[in-house]
This record gives structure tokens, sequence and C-alpha cells, in this order.
């Protein structure tokens, strides 16, 4: 009997994770060893480290295990967008994709940090957090965050199906909305430096001193120069007016932000407060202004007193979403492995013969056991001969179980490293150029996982072995026959490219023994085509087929190379899978010169 | 151990089609017919609800009428309703009219297989991605693109909502946003607010930019500019002698609240961060098109200091046809129970 198929267990299947938050003086580390368990935090000065790769590198030598740590997830001050990460205020540039090969990652997440903190909110507990005034969080309901610092970051949580998705929001820039005459004046005196005053303008280190100017102008007094930690130190103490006057201000009008948010977004999962002011504030802040601002909505007073506020105190809260977003693309990226595989297996399901079939079968309801149970034990779970299970592999382009299982398990356990994904929404991946480009990208991830080597190998032999060469393809392909053609031609091989079927039989019937015939069809069941490869194979030639797995063509070639891509099956317009034929020529090309390059310098070694 | 039946074949199910739809405000109920997959809302038939006692008698009512014009009983699997009214629990009643229902009841009443209450702004906001030129007025390029959208909806309140793009279809963020603070522009707003302020302890957005608001937005224009009135206008009154430009201070008003609109429109955009396009919605705005495309409102929308080209970017425009609600609710319905034929 066959194991029941497990679920994947999400979260620390891969070992320690390496997480990393980095500002511009300092880069704070931790390894979350199991699910929200942090330890050998450290914090690194940046200014030490010439790169982020020497300083995660630095981090890893420190703790135990560090070598084995496979993925990471590096939260920072920017946003980001591609591959390319450049931190403002510190000279650290990165690229994402050669950060991880330089440390030898399976997997590296670069994000935001406020989306980070925004990720994190689901995954908060109790002691995370400080509730002020009342209220009840509502589970799976929109969650609403802000955080004052250098500038005012706003963003939230929408819940999506099972997990959670960021919401990319700008509205720390929204218009100030002042409440009372002291806001007033404040909104006065900074109209007199900016045409539009944003909750940002005031709602932030540099806002807070403006405030105070304001404040202490409108009371007579000579201006300071004093700096938010001095304001707010000199509030906390309750010595000086004016600092206080300012710093609650600064709480009230926190409150009005937060009521407005909460109240747009409908956050009756709760608000949360974050930032390096406000956590600072203590008690302070829980007997200020804020919470009764906060519900301050006359007739929707109700509504926003059912509605809790928090601060959040825990110091890993970043930690925390950049592990969940981490887990997201984790759990995608074995799930579209898994998908691509399973996929193929699909594709083909019609085409098997009965026998065949109930090994798919199989394969397709407990992959996960197949992946572990030897030979005898597939075929009897299918009811099928050991033959059939060899059989079937082959009808995937397979040599046989082995590469087959190969091909199954890095599909279930997702070795594509994905570098970046826009988590926070997916307009810039919906962009259509974006489209075209990232299926295209993830179309050369998977043919890098399917091809088979094997097949390849033997190529590139009767290609060295080859007096000359034929190149047979129709329609779009033609222009990949003239690709190779002129590849093949500078390599030293004489090759000539056809795309005219009655030609194509012509040339097929002058071929002879050790000339190569390289037949490119998706489809692969012409029987024009298939009469050509016939031909040629009468003639003694060898005919390598660039096709569709389950092809005609496949099965009648002495070498295939297997490329399934969806767009030849549903439209006559290729385009991903004619980048895909002209990549295959590219490693032909590649394999024929190295083996060129490398019987020269064997030669040249016999000769010394 | 038996081979397993091949995955590509789903369980036989019922089929969730045809689909009924109602948007039910105040004074009107609007039903519609969604007949197969991929069919537009059809068959849309407007009835009062002083005329009937419950929306169960009006939707029997629609089917009724629906039938003899089919030639065919029209029989609903599945329905959608958008309603002018918080959607809390089994119990909906409206503030504006007598109408009353559980939804349990009405389920099974109709005999359907599903039936989703939904607020009208929800459903608004799900019928934006569904929108097109015919339904829509835009500034300049009509919305589109991708990203997040928000519709406002100046009515009888101020309705707020917008939706998000996800990997499980367009997914509908909605809340109180009409009840936000409504902030000052220049001095001549400061002033506007510290009139209402007088008035009113908290300015929400709605308390000026709503039918009910549009007579203390007149009132305290009417101050500012030195022309008190005794006693508050109606919001028509205001509207007609606006558009007129017979009186100055309703002439002023109409400017002050397409340009108060504009920036809260912006507001909005910034804190759901809708790059895909901002609507307007609700009754007021389609009685002064030609005013409201002549206004400060657009100017005013991108005027966010270090945000404008942000904003600048962000489509926006009115929607004209007053039947999207339906198109939202058969949408909810989609995202409920599948798109295709069989769920």
């Amino acid at each position: 009997m066959s194991t029941p198929a497990r679920a994947p267990r999400p979260g620390r299947a891969g070992g320690a994770r390496l997480l990393a938050d980095i500002g511009s003086t300092f880069a704070r580390f931790a390894l979350e060893v199991a699910p929200g368990r942090f330890e050998h935090p450290a914090e690194l000065r940046c200014a030490d480290h010439a790169d982020v790769a020497s300083a995660v590198s630095t981090y890893l030598a420190s703790v135990p295990a560090g070598a084995g740590v496979r993925h990471a997830a590096v939260a920072t001050a920017n946003p980001v967008d591609g591959d390319g990460v450049r931190l403002t205020n510190s000279p650290w540039a990165f690229s994402i994709e050669h950060t991880r090969q330089r440390l030898g990652l399976q997997t590296l997440v670069v994000l935001n940090d406020f989306t980070a903190l925004a990720m994190s909110l689901p995954r908060l507990a109790p002691h995370d957090l400080r509730q002020v005034g009342g209220g009840t969080v509502r589970p799976r309901q929109v969650m609403g965050l802000l955080g004052a610092g250098s500038g005012l970051g706003m963003s939230g949580v929408i819940p999506v199906g099972e997990g959670w998705m960021a919401l990319a929001s700008e509205g720390g820039h929204a218009s100030f909305a002042p409440r009372d005459e002291r806001e007033l004046t404040i909104l006065r005196h900074a109209w007199t430096q900016f045409d539009h005053v944003s909750f940002e303008r005031l709602l932030s280190g540099p806002g807070l001193e403006l405030m105070h100017r304001a404040l202490a102008g409108a009371a007579g007094q000579p201006p300071t120069g004093l700096t938010a930690p001095q304001i707010t130190q000199r509030a906390l103490d309750g010595a000086d007016p004016v600092c206080r006057d300012a710093l609650d201000a600064f709480c009230a009008m926190l409150g009005t932000a937060a009521g407005n948010l909460a109240m747009t977004l409908g956050a009756r999962g709760g608000i949360y407060i974050g930032g390096s002011i406000v956590p600072r504030l203590g008690a302070y802040f829980d007997r200020s202004p804020f919470r009764s601002r906060f519900e301050d909505k006359g007739r929707l007073a109700p509504y926003v007193r059912d509605i809790p506020t928090f601060v959040i105190t825990s110091g890993h809260a970043t930690f925390l979403g950049a592990s969940a977003v981490l887990d997201v693309q984790l759990r995608d990226m074995a799930d579209a492995a898994a998908s691509s595989l399973l996929a193929q297996v699909q594709r083909v399901l019609g085409e098997l013969t009965p026998a065949e079939r109930r090994v798919a079968d199989q394969v397709l309801a407990h992959p996960r056991a197949v992946l572990n149970d030897p030979i005898a034990e597939i075929a009897r779970a299918a009811q099928v001969s050991q033959p059939t299970v060899i059989r079937f592999c082959r009808s995937l382009g397979c040599e046989g179980l082995s590469d087959f299982k190969l091909r199954l398990a890095s599909s279930l356990t997702g070795t594509v490293p994905i570098t970046h994904t826009p988590v926070a929404t997916d307009d810039s991946m919906a962009e259509l150029g974006g489209k075209v480009l990232g299926n295209t990208a993830s179309a050369i991830l998977q043919l890098r996982s399917q091809l088979n080597r094997e097949s390849c190998r033997r190529a590139t032999e009767l290609l060295r072995a080859a007096h000359r060469m034929d190149l047979y393809a129709a329609g779009p392909y033609g222009v990949v026959v003239q690709d190779a053609q002129f590849k093949f031609l500078r390599l030293g091989l004489p090759s000539m490219a056809c795309t005219d079927p009655r030609l194509q039989r012509l040339a097929a019937d002058v071929l002879t023994t050790g000339d190569v015939a390289l037949v490119i069809s998706p489809g692969g069941h012409q029987p024009e085509l298939l009469e050509v490869v016939r031909t040629a194979q009468s003639r003694g030639a060898q005919v390598i087929a660039l096709t569709a797995s389950q092809t005609p063509l496949a099965r009648q070639a002495d070498v295939a190379l297997i490329v399934d891509h969806p767009d030849d099956m549903t439209t006559h317009l290729p385009m991903v899978s004619r980048i895909l034929h002209l990549l295959v020529i590219d490693i032909l090309a590649v394999g024929l010169t190295m083996r060129g390059q490398a019987e020269k310098a064997g030669s040249a070694a016999c000769k010394a | 151990m038996t081979a397993t039946l091949s995955p590509s074949q789903p369980p036989a199910a019922p089929p969730s089609f045809p689909r009924l739809v109602a948007d039910i405000g105040g004074s009107n109920a609007r039903f519609g017919w969604v007949s197969a997959p991929g069919a537009r809302v059809a068959h849309v038939r407007k009835l009062a609800v002083p005329d009937f006692a419950a929306p169960v008698d009006a939707a029997r009512a629609y089917l009724q009428s629906l039938s003899a014009e089919l030639g065919t009983p029209a029989i609903p699997r599945h329905a959608a309703v958008a309603v002018a009214t918080a959607v809390v629990g089994d119990g909906v009643a409206f503030t504006n009219s007598h109408w009353a229902f559980s939804r349990q009841a009405l389920q099974r009443e109709l005999g359907l297989d599903g039936l989703l209450v939904i607020n009208d702004f929800e459903a608004l906001a799900l019928s934006l991605p569904h929108l097109g030129e015919a339904q829509l007025r835009a500034h300049g390029s009509l919305p589109g693109g991708p990203g997040n959208r928000a519709v406002i909806g100046p009515g009888t309140g101020l309705g707020v909502a917008g939706v998000v793009p996800t990997r499980h279809g367009w997914q509908a963020v909605a809340g109180e946003g009409g009840h936000a603070t409504l902030a000052a522009h220049d001095d001549f707003e400061s002033e506007l607010l510290r009139c209402v302020r007088r008035q009113f302890a908290h300015v929400s957005a709605e308390r000026l930019l709503s039918g009910i608001g549009l007579p203390v937005l007149h009132g305290a224009v009417a101050e500012v500019l030195g022309q008190p009135v005794a006693s508050p206008w109606t919001a028509e009154q205001v509207m007609a002698a606006g558009l007129a430009r017979s009186d100055a201070a309703c002439d002023r008003t109409l400017d002050v609240f397409c340009a108060l609109l504009g920036g809260f429109a912006g507001n909005v955009a910034l804190v759901l961060g809708a790059r895909g396009g901002v609507y307007i919605g609700g009754g007021i705005v389609p009685r002064m098109v030609d005013r409201f495309f002549a206004s400060p409102f657009r100017e005013r929308f991108e005027a966010k200091g270090r945000f404008e080209g942000y904003l600048q970017g962000v489509p926006t425009a009115l929607i004209t046809d007053t039947l999207v609600a339906l198109t939202g609710a058969a949408a909810a319905i989609d995202a409920e129970v599948g798109a295709a034929g069989r769920p």
C-alpha cells in the first residue's frame, strides 16, 4: 500500500531562516529557528561592511549552523521594485539575484520594511502589543497600520483567501485635517512653508519640530531649534509646556489620521501603531488625546469606538512579517513547480496507453508516494507491470524512473529560486511588459528544470560526429532554423536551413549516413513532416527533434529534445516557445563548441 | 489499491444560473437578470419601494413579469442584493424605508441555492473593473490600468469603497470613509470649517459633501461671504439656484462642493493606493455634469504637494450609468459561486 501524501509543513521545512532589517546606520539580524522563534539577534554597523552580502556572511559566520541557512528575507527602508536595490542614506546598493548567488541561498526575498511590518500584523501575539483604549479585534477583518518616524507610513492588510495581502497605501500624504484652534494655528504656520500640508508634514520627526516652532512662535517665544528627540524628552519630563503642547498635538493628530484610516479601510481588525516615535512614548501616549481623538468621529463614534488601537511593542515585528512573506513565496514556488510537472502529466493523459494512464493517475493522486516508492511498489499501486512504469516515464521525455523522480522532486520542493515578487500589490506585475517578460522568464526557468540533459548530450554527440546537418521547420519556427544555420556554419558544421516542405523532402532524400536532420515542430504530427523524417532515416541519417512531449515526431526521432509550453497548444502565435527553441539551439551550439575545445586541448596535450 | 479517478473530472453539480440581482435604495428597487455564464445583466426593471410590503413581494412581482416576457418561468438559482444600509447579521432593515427582511427567509421564499446581501457601495466598487466607455465620463483617459480603484458617491450620504486586485479576483474594501475628518485646502475653506464646527463638533466629509450636507455647506458659504441665510435652504434649492447662477452663494457653493470633493477624492486615492482610478458615483454629481467637469475638482484632486505626480497618473471618471450596482452584484456572485455555470 502506498503511504498517503503528506501536506508540506509550512514554516521551517527548509531549516533555520535568516532575517535581516537593514536601516541606514545599522543592520539587524536574527535566525528564525522555529515559527516565531528568533535567536542570535545581532546588530552590525553598515559602515563596517562593504556590502549587504559581506554583512550577511559576517553574521552567518558568527552563529551556529549559520552555514546551513537556505532561505532568507531582508527588509529595507526603500521601495523594492525589481532586482536592483539602492538604499537611501547608505552606500549599499545590490542586485538581489547576485547577492543570493554569492551567499549560496536557495531563496532570498527583499521587501520594504513597512510592508514587512504590515504583513506581521496577523501574526502578532498579545505580548507583542499594548492596547490603547477599548474596542475588540474582529477576526479575519482588515487591519490598519500607521508608523511615524522620519515620515508617516500607512498601510494595512486585507484578508484574501486563506492569507493576507498588504495594501500599498500612501495615506501619509493625504491632506491634514485640523480639528481645533491649536491645530489650525499649526496648519497656518505650515502653510507659510508648504503649499500642501499632508499628515506626514506634521506626524513625523521633522513635523514635530515644525509644530514646536509654530506653537513657540504663537506663545511669543524665540525660536529654539530643538530637535524631535529633545522635544519628546522635554515633554516626557513635563518641564516644558510648549514641548508638551507640541507632543500632545502630535498624539491628537495621530488620532485623527488613525481614525480616518480605520474608517476608510473598515479596519475592524484593529489599528496598529509602529514607527520610531510612538513606541518610545510609553505610558504618556496612553494618557494622551490620541484615543479620544480617534473616537471623535461624530455620528460614527460608536463605529470607531469598537475598533481597538494598539502600539506595537515587539522588537521583532518586522522579522515576523518578512518571514510571513517568505512563507508565501516558498509555498507559491512549491505549488508552481509541482503544478508544472503534474500539469505536464495532465496534458498528456489522453495520449497515454490505458496502462500508462494508470501510472499517471497514481502520480497525480500521490506524487510524494511515487517519489519515495521503489518501482515495484509504484507498479503494484498502479496495477501495471514495471516496464509500463518505465514507458510512462519515457512518454514524458524522461530517460527512466530515476530521471522522472528527479524532476518530480525538484517540482515538489521548488528549487527554482524566486528572488523578488512585489508583495504589496500586483500592479507592476500586471503591467503588460512585466507580464510578457515574467512569463518568458518563468518558462525559461521551467525549461531549465525540465530539459533532459541526457538527450542534450546525445544530440551534441550526433552533431559532433555529423558531416552535414539539415534544419527543417515551418511557419513561425523558420526563424529558429535560420538562427541555427548561422550558428552551426560559424562553428564549422555544414548546415542548411530549409522551410519549404517540398524542398525538405528533396533535401532529405540526398542525406547519407553520418548526416543529421534537426526538425523543429511543437505540434510534431504533420504527415508531410513525418514523411521527411522517415525519408532522412531511410537514407541512414539521424534525426534530432525539437518538439513537445508525446508527439509522433518525438517518438519517431532518434533523439527528442522535449520543450513543452502551452502556447503551442492554444494559439497559432508562438512567442515564448520560439524563445525556448532558440535557447535549446544555443545549448547545442555551446555544447558543440565546448567539445570541440576539449578535443583540441586533448590533442594538444597528446602532442606535447 | 484501486486506480483513482482523474482529478480533471469535476463532480457533477447543479447549475448556478440563472441569477437574480437587485439594488434596493430608499425609494426604488432595481432588479436585473443574468441568464447564463458571461451574459450581461438584462431585463432591468425599477419598482417603487412604497408599492410593496417587503422585498420578497417586489422580487416576486419582477419574476412574474419576467416570466411573461420570456414566455417561460423565470426561476433564479442564485441572487445578490445590494442594499443602502449596513449589512450585519441575518436581519436587514432600511433606514430610509419601511422595508426589512431576513436573509435566510428571503432565500427560502425565493427557493434560492444561494443569496448574497452586500452593501450597495461594495457592489458599486465590485462593478468598477467591468465599467466601459458607455457608462463613464472621464476627465482625461478612461480608468482601466492595473492597481486598486476607489469609488466615492455623494448621494443622500457619502459612500466610499475600494477594490483591490488579488489572486482570488477583485476584492472590495469598504468602510465608512465618508465620515473621515474633512481637510481644508486654504483660508477660505478653513473659515467654512470653522463656521460648520460651531454647529457640529466633528466635521466629516459627509457633513458637507452629500445631499444632507449641501444645505450646511451653503449656509457656511453664505456666512463667510457675508450674506448669511436666515433658515437653511434645501439641497434642491441650492442645486437649482447654483446651476442657474441666480444666487451668488449657491453658485459658489457648487464650486466649493466640487473643489472639496476633489481634495477628498485625492485623499481617498492616497489612502487606498488607488492608482487604477477614482470614480465618482452617487446621485448628486450626475445632476451637475457640465458644472462638475468645468469645476476645480481635478485640479484639487492633484494638489497634494510631493504626491502631485502620483495623482496626475490616477484617472478620474464620473459614473453616468445608474445601473452599475447590479453589475457589481452580479460580480459578487461570480466571486462567491464562480463565473462558470457550475460551481
